[in-house]
């Protein structure tokens, strides 16, 4: 039977688009004999994406290295891919075993973006697994995510057995233990309570087993929870680092070492989904992110290792880890993701190997005023001394990045972004080696309100008012030296209309997969007209879900996610917001008071 | 100073989806994870000196493949080798590794390919023997291939169209393969040369013993068994003075 659907599956891959994405096999990939639980891991896009994600590749790690459960992988296939399956009777299948991926006992998605959501229906679908957690039998897996998404579980509630709200780390072990005490395997019986069998049985029914992980601390169970509190890990711990990880046979979006250095931010900008849900700040120890570096570029090759946090500058032994990894490995280049607007910062390039043209800076409102607003503490002098430093050290293109449709954002914001790069060519054309080869790339998107943020009461703009913003810029922004690039309003709209859904959300999501949507951040096969559909399925439009405010005194579809931040300080950070008030960061400034450190869960900063 | 290596491998089963591009990233990761530094390119972009003798399509299975590189210090034989056949994606196995003091890279001096492969016929043909189950479908194919190798050995030329975005181009494939053997499980076996003009493709030999079969004959596995290479003139001539590239030979 096992060997049909093998020759079933190679005779596909004769004939689609790099059948390599399909094959597993790959270096650093787990294949176990014997073990308690077999789970699949899920990123809900294609192989090369999915195969770069960091929680993937954490979570895979963890449960092979540090349990006894086995963790494979599945990811979207491509629509040739799917069509084919499905004309074939192949159902999904996971790349260690290409054993179906129905037949696991946990299958388990990471929810990165909205976009992502009508994959995770295509790939239930391809698997032959009911689409709703309801309709779900004793036979089928537990179907989970996690991710950020997850803080707002409801629009995609539907749809999972349980959600884990929080880092992974510190409640998959859990799930596992309770779902192991729940089965029993065919010759290990160390359980009386029921039959040994071939393969594993639940002894307890899948309510009960629902029951049981709901009382689980950051396991939100649809049907049964009331109230769930984010898991926080309270110190980054070395062993869960994925030193041995899966290195992808074929090109991957990244081929490099990600090496997590921090996780939360104290920069507290009120439009951001990660620096207020990933809160406290956790630091890693320096010692560790060197060690780990050079074990993992030992372990996997790569000639490029990435130190990454949601502010890679403001992690306190950033100079002190550079210098060493400069010594104690020449011949890597190590990238700096997500750099704050300062010039201090950008010295710190200097310090790692990398030759690079361009560089990345996000003043994300063109004003004072709207950047204190957004809590996004950049002067305007700042920025122009961050991009004299980087023409300075060699960039010939600097790329800036704003956001359009910012509460209270006026005309005067929006003129403020063509002052401000307007002032960076002119910086640039002062400090470049070639004046004449300056380019300063603008790059717009358009802001989309997040849950569990300060602006989770705003409803975006409408599309007539970003259309309007961004014709603007298009008319008014110089051209020379200056390129201009808007991102598509049809994209945002949608993930705006999904972001602060309730669970009626899931019937818009599901119907827009059923009206052809899929692969939703490919901009290629991005369909608004099957999203309409969608949401006019639950007698919505797009625009109504995306533009929705809520009062502040209304209760909010995920107020029963408790991210341990108090909803009060973010209603503080509301009115502060509507004020142009500025929060200090936490960090050097006094504490705001967001309630998120309690017990062992504080700030951690290695260099005080 | 570089030392130059020639590393053998197979890659069959699922690895044969891998791509040449792929391919070549993962021999110099895998080469990477050794431990021992591969030598790089001058230039203002170093590469890692690193080639295959010649690619192998999406598909296709390779069982004794050819890849050149070149290591910044003489690394142990068999530390090499077995640190090296850990870390090769499922599929794709180390033969053999060694030095070369060849001045040319393998890949300059191709001379011919070996190809087995497996076909299948259309349905009718598999349907009417499939009650038997005396022979499988592919040995059924056999009176149908035996004719069809004799046509194909006996013609003095066969012209096919070369589709190509350029323009399609007239090819004369019995220049590459000059005749093709039948084997006893119902496979084909031939040989392909190489030349500086071009060479054929495996599915074009197919093709062409689909037009003598009178049915239409699919490729079911392909598989290159070798890479013949021409043994360099240079490396045997006498020398005066220096070294062969590549240093000293072992004792």
């Amino acid at each position: 039977m096992t060997e049909t659907l093998e020759k079933s599956i190679e005779s596909l891959l004769e004939r689609v688009e790099k059948p390599a994405r399909y094959i597993g096999g790959e270096v650093g990939s787990v294949v176990k004999r014997e073990f308690s639980l077999r789970v699949v891991l899920s990123y809900p896009d294609v192989y090369e994406i999915g195969t770069a994600n960091q929680a993937v590749q954490i979570i895979y790690s963890l449960i092979n290295h540090h349990s006894d459960a086995w963790a494979e992988r599945a990811y979207c296939p491509w629509p040739d891919m799917s069509a084919a399956m499905r004309e074939a009777g192949v159902p999904l299948f996971a790349l260690e075993s290409w054993e179906p991926v129905a037949r696991a006992d946990l299958w388990g998605f990471t929810l990165q973006h909205e976009l992502t959501y009508t994959n995770i229906l295509e790939m239930l679908d391809l698997a032959g697994v009911p689409l709703h957690a309801d309709e779900r039998g004793e036979g089928d897996p537990l179907v989970f995510a996690g991710g950020p998404s997850a803080s707002n579980p409801h629009p995609v509630a539907r749809f999972f057995d349980f959600l884990i709200i929080g880092d992974g780390e510190v409640t998959v072990p859990e799930v596992l233990k309770v779902c192991e005490e729940a089965r029993i395997t065919g010759d290990d019986s160390n359980d009386d309570g029921g039959e040994a069998g071939a393969g594993t049985k639940l002894t307890i029914s899948r309510r009960e087993l629902l029951e049981r992980l709901s009382r689980l601390e950051g396991i939100y169970v649809p049907a049964l929870s009331k109230q769930v509190r984010r898991a926080v890990m309270p110190e980054l711990d070395y062993d869960l680092i994925p030193v041995r990880q899966v290195i992808p046979s074929m090109a991957a979006v990244h081929d490099r070492a990600t090496v997590e250095i921090m996780r939360g931010c104290t920069r507290g900008c009120r439009f951001c989904m990660a620096g207020n849900w990933y809160r406290p700040v956790r630091e890693r120890p320096v010692e560790d992110v060197c060690r780990a570096v050079a074990e993992m570029v030992e372990a996997t090759g790569y000639e490029e290792a990435s130190l990454s946090s949601l502010s890679t500058t403001d992690y306190s032994g950033i100079k002190e880890a550079l210098t060493s990894l400069a010594q104690s490995q020449p011949r890597l280049t190590v990238s700096l993701p997500s750099l704050r607007v300062d010039p201090e910062a950008i010295r710190l390039l200097g310090l790692t190997s990398q030759r690079r043209g361009s560089l990345t800076l996000a003043p994300e409102a063109g004003s004072q005023r709207l950047r204190d607003a957004i809590n996004k503490q950049v002067t305007r002098d700042e920025i122009e001394d961050a991009v004299a430093e980087a023409f300075g050290c060699g960039c010939t293109t600097v790329k800036l990045y704003f956001m359009i449709g910012l509460p209270t954002e006026t005309e005067d914001d929006i003129k403020g972004i063509i002052e401000i790069a307007t002032a960076a060519r002119r910086v640039g054309r002062q400090f470049a080696a070639s004046p004449g080869r300056v380019q300063i790339n603008v790059s717009i998107s358009s802001f989309v309100p997040k849950a569990h943020t300060p602006f989770q009461w705003d409803g975006m703009n409408t599309r007539e008012e970003l259309a309007a913003k961004q014709s603007y810029l298009r008319r008014e922004m110089p051209r020379k030296q200056i390129k201009l690039s808007l991102h598509d309003l049809d994209p945002s709209l949608v993930e705006g209309a999904i972001a602060r859904g309730g669970d009626g959300t899931a019937a818009a999501i599901e119907a827009a997969w059923r009206a052809g949507a899929g692969f939703d951040a490919w901009s290629e096969r991005f369909v608004y007209s099957a999203w309409e559909q969608g949401f006019a399925a639950i007698g919505s439009t797009i625009e109504a879900e995306a533009t929705r405010s809520f009062a502040v005194d209304a209760e909010l579809p995920w107020d029963d996610i408790d991210s341990r931040v108090d909803k009060d300080f973010l209603l503080d950070e509301k009115e502060k917001a509507e004020r142009g008030e500025a929060t200090p960061d936490c960090r050097w400034g006094e504490c705001a008071d967001c309630g998120v450190c309690e017990g062992a869960i504080e700030m951690r900063i290695v260099n005080e | 100073m570089n030392f130059n290596y020639q590393l053998r491998f197979s890659k069959t089963g699922r690895a044969r989806f891998i791509s040449h591009l792929d391919t070549l990233s993962c021999l110099v990761r895998a080469l990477r994870r050794t431990g021992f530094e591969l030598a790089f390119s001058q230039g203002m972009r170093p590469k890692p000196i690193l080639s295959l003798a010649m690619p192998l399509g999406v598909g296709v299975e390779g069982e004794d493949e050819i890849c050149d590189f070149s290591l910044q210090q003489r690394a142990p034989l068999q530390e090499l080798a077995k640190r090296l056949s850990r870390e090769l994606p499922q599929g794709m196995e180390l033969k053999s590794v060694g030095p070369t003091f060849d001045r040319s890279k393998s890949a300059a001096r191709v001379e011919s390919c070996g190809y087995r492969i497996h076909l299948a016929g259309p349905l009718e043909v598999e349907s009417e023997i499939g009650a038997e189950r005396e022979s499988t479908p592919e040995e059924s194919l056999i009176p149908t291939l035996e004719d069809a190798i004799d046509g194909y050995n006996q013609a003095a030329e066969i012209v096919i169209l070369r589709k190509r975005p350029k323009g399609d181009k007239e090819v004369d494939i019995k220049r590459y393969v000059d005749s093709v053997r039948l084997l006893e499980d119902g496979g084909i076996t031939f040989d392909m040369e190489v030349t500086a003009e071009g060479t054929a493709r495996p599915e074009e030999i197919v093709m062409a013993l689909s037009q003598f079969a009178g049915v239409q004959l699919t490729p079911v596995r392909i598989v290159r068994t070798g890479i013949k290479i021409k043994e360099e003139e240079q490396a045997r001539a006498p020398r005066y003075g220096g070294r062969p590239r590549g240093g000293r030979r072992p004792r």
